[in-house]
């Protein structure tokens, strides 16, 4: 039973960079996701690989230090996943990252799926009926 | 910086039976880098420990595994709530970190009760100043509160006096 909270790539863009104007919004959710956490919650924080390729979040790069000390786990793009993503692709038309959200979406298991995005239109999009929350930064 | 360790574990308690298999002078980072590499890392390989629980605590989790289904096993149950409590206190140990150099962007009452109404669709998700406001009330005379306090005081003064 576990909510699981998708980052795109403004919401990694905004919560690596203390200026960004939207910094405090995303890492208000995250401070929110340690404090449930700590009340024994199963939620979790991930980010698609394709997303952290177009934010051009590099692990190995110490810049990211403060988002890989964070818990946000990578969801990869795997064979299955990528045949699900190239369908959304093709429909939505959207761009790799964005299918790679909707697979996240279409396939995951958790109880509920809330996305941070800039564009609610095409999340919505690519979950193609599945529900998801989405939050808008 | 003070170690992460300083303040439970260097020390070992007295009723503790089993030596430290560590010595450490890592500061918070490195103690979170460290704990991290470790969540990560291959679960498969397992140890026995002599850690001491309470007794009631264990036969209460075997309760709750055979009864009410809650995990496949106690192992599994508390694995899983180990896992869940590491995870939060290392993403507090670096959002700490993060607050210690920029102030200014810890989120306030109002931010996290924000967040909270988003994350769970709350039906005030989209009214931020109405939740800012309840935040302020609620704040004044309650410093500790929590995000769903306010939450519930804005639900509250939102419904239209009868």
């Amino acid at each position: 039973m576990t909510h699981l909270i998708v980052l795109d790539n403004e919401a990694v863009q905004a919560l690596s960079d203390p200026s960004h104007k939207k910094h405090v919004h995303v890492l208000s959710h995250v401070r929110l996701v340690a404090d449930r956490k700590s009340r024994g919650l199963s939620i979790t924080v991930v980010v698609p690989t394709t997303v952290r390729v177009e934010a051009g979040w590099d692990r190995t790069v110490p810049a990211w230090a403060f988002l890989n000390g964070l818990r946000i786990g990578d969801i990869t793009l795997d064979g299955w996943n990528a045949n699900i993503a190239a369908g959304i692709r093709q429909d939505a038309r959207v761009s790799v990252a964005d299918a790679h959200i909707g697979a996240v979406i279409q396939v995951a298991t958790a109880w509920k799926v809330t996305v941070i995005t800039s564009d609610p239109g095409d999340i919505r999009r690519v979950a193609a009926g599945k529900e998801v929350n989405v939050v808008t930064v | 910086m003070m170690s992460v360790f300083a303040l439970e574990s260097r020390v070992p308690p007295t009723d503790c039976t089993t030596q430290a298999w560590y010595t450490s002078d890592m500061d918070v980072m490195q103690a979170v880098a460290r704990i991290n590499e470790l969540l990560e890392s291959d679960m498969g390989q397992t140890s026995n420990t002599s850690m001491r629980i309470p007794t009631a605590l264990r036969d209460a989790a075997a309760i709750a595994v055979r009864e009410l289904g809650a995990a496949p096993s106690t192992t599994v149950l508390t694995t899983a709530a180990l896992r869940e409590r590491l995870e939060a206190v290392v993403m507090h140990a670096v959002l700490n970190d993060h607050f210690s150099r920029y102030p200014e962007k810890r989120p306030s009452l109002g931010d996290l009760a924000v967040a909270a109404a988003e994350l769970d669709g709350h039906p005030l998700a989209g009214e931020p100043a109405r939740i800012r406001q309840a935040a302020l009330e609620v704040e004044a005379r309650h410093p500790d509160a929590e995000p769903e306090d306010v939450l519930l005081w804005a639900e509250a003064r939102a419904v239209p006096a009868s």
